[in-house]
């Protein structure tokens, strides 16, 4: 008899975990647990910092400690030669680096004179890990990024992919400076919420997404900017681009890129490129766009911060002396 | 005292593993500490927590389907719900089960890792053979390298508990 009662208060819980999975199963497909996902990240987030910091640390004592070793070990001088090799690779590719920013330097005091208002603003990347994506590959609904308000991200800041993937048009391409095409990253989604320590990540393949798009073409004359229109999610793996009249041009294989970022004009940033384009009822074409980010890919991300620039905030703080 | 314990190291468990999401698979440290957490406290607080901090893993990091949380409790208790059948002492003679009991834990850390697979496959669509077969390559390996010896070490530590008698009676080798 105290074996049964004992048997039954083992199953009890069981039954309970068997109907809560159930309960939380149906909630996470109708999208119920958006907050909670990032209430709990956050909850663990402690803990994982901990984790980091200690990794860190420990990674540091063991970078201290191999300068010693490499002295007693006898594969120096092989080490010694590929380090040269290395330094080598690296100086050369130092000095493409140095020729390409010259090069953006140039085109950005150009484009500043073209957009005087560009000169106000300032962006920044902070990088972030990804920490969970929910959905399976071609349903990809949300991420979650491992940076939040204490890194001072806000709501529908644009999250960039963390490799850099630049649009396909570049120096190499041709292009010179003062062509206002400035490389950019592609990009992945917007700040949907945020909160301390982790961000969700709304990405554009969403049905909720918007972003004001601008297409690319290149041609004999070198690049051409076209129609401006409005990128939308569609929930699968595609986005769409709605509002662009039958009267411009449109071709497939035509570079998406951001129109402006969040209303200002700012880099641009790389969507997709487009798979289709055909005529709708309304005069209006429907284009479909591939985005530019694999979702295999994304470990590492990047939030796109804009910012007053610090010298024209000390120029409005100063007053006039009397 | 024991629940606050076994709370520490699942939410510690849970934030190493998100930490490390880039080289530890997921599930490869939760699964044997749940499991280990299930087998070494034997009782209906055991399952719920150790359940618990598996649906919240899952909720944290979605896959297709949660079975973990809503499988293995079911299986633990078949496995450690005292049985009223005894052994024959006269001839010396252990039910086959019990004489099995030291593997009990890694066979069900290993039945929790191939519910973890199952879980994250896309079963919406009937997978193919080769999906299945390169899903169970790639990601049975690099999960059972971690889970197995953990499982295997809190196998050890609960025998080693029992010999030392730092676990109930009622509790020892369920």
């Amino acid at each position: 008899m105290r074996i049964e009662n004992s048997q039954h208060r083992l199953w009890l819980p069981a039954i309970t975990m068997f109907m809560l999975s159930l309960v939380v199963l149906f909630a996470d497909r109708r999208e119920m647990l958006v907050g909670t996902r990032s209430a709990l990240h956050d909850a663990f987030s402690p803990g994982r910092l901990a984790v980091i910091a200690m990794k860190a640390t420990s990674d540091s004592g063991v970078e201290a400690n191999e300068p010693a070793r490499s002295l007693v070990s006898d594969t120096v001088d092989a080490n010694n030669a590929q380090q040269m090799k290395a330094l080598r690779q690296l100086m050369i590719e130092n000095a493409r680096l140095r020729r390409d920013l010259k090069r953006s330097q140039t085109a950005s005091v150009i484009a500043e004179a073209i957009d005087p208002a560009e000169s106000l603003n300032e962006y920044a990347m902070i990088p972030a890990q990804v920490i969970s994506s929910n959905g399976l590959p071609g349903s990809l609904r949300e991420l979650i990024v491992s940076a939040g308000k204490s890194a001072g991200i806000n709501r529908s800041e644009l999250v960039v992919d963390g490799n850099g993937a630049v649009v396909d048009v570049g120096s190499d391409a041709g292009v010179a400076a003062g062509d206002r095409v400035l490389s950019g990253s592609s990009v992945v989604g917007r700040i949907e919420k945020t909160g301390r320590w982790v961000s969700v990540v709304q990405p554009l393949t969403s049905i909720d997404f918007r972003a004001q798009v601008q297409l690319l073409r290149s041609s004999e004359d070198g690049l051409v900017f076209g129609a401006i229109g409005m990128l939308e999610g569609t929930g699968a793996l595609e986005c769409r681009v709605t509002g662009i009249p039958y009267t411009e041009a449109v071709t497939v294989g035509d570079t998406v890129i951001s129109a402006d970022i969040n209303g200002v004009r700012g880099p641009r940033l790389f969507f997709g490129t487009v798979t289709s384009a055909e005529f709708l009822a309304g005069g209006q074409w429907d284009v479909r766009i591939k985005p530019g980010f694999t979702v295999a890919e994304l470990d590492q991300v990047g939030i796109v911060r804009m910012s007053l620039r610090p010298e024209t905030m000390t120029m409005t703080d100063s007053k006039p002396t009397p | 005292m024991r629940i606050a314990l076994a709370l520490a190291i699942l939410w510690l468990t849970i934030a190493v593993e998100i930490a490390w999401s880039q080289s530890l698979p997921q599930g490869a440290l939760l699964l044997p500490i749940a499991c280990g957490i299930m087998f070494w406290m034997g009782t209906g607080t055991g399952i719920l927590l150790s359940a618990t901090a598996l649906l919240i893993d899952w909720i944290a990091r979605p896959g297709f389907l949660p079975l973990c949380p809503m499988l293995l409790p079911a299986i633990a208790v078949c496995l450690i719900s005292p049985t009223s059948k005894s052994d024959d002492y006269r001839s010396r003679r252990q039910s086959f089960l019990k004489m099995m009991t030291p593997l009990h834990l890694p066979l069900f850390t290993l039945l929790a890792v191939g519910l973890q697979l199952i879980g994250q496959m896309n079963l919406s669509v009937l997978p193919t053979l080769t999906e299945f077969d390169s899903a169970v390559k790639t990601s049975l390996p690099s999960l059972l390298i971690i889970s197995l010896p953990i499982s295997a070490g809190i196998s050890m530590l609960m025998r080693l508990a029992d010999e030392l008698g730092l676990r109930r009676a009622s509790q020892n080798w369920i």
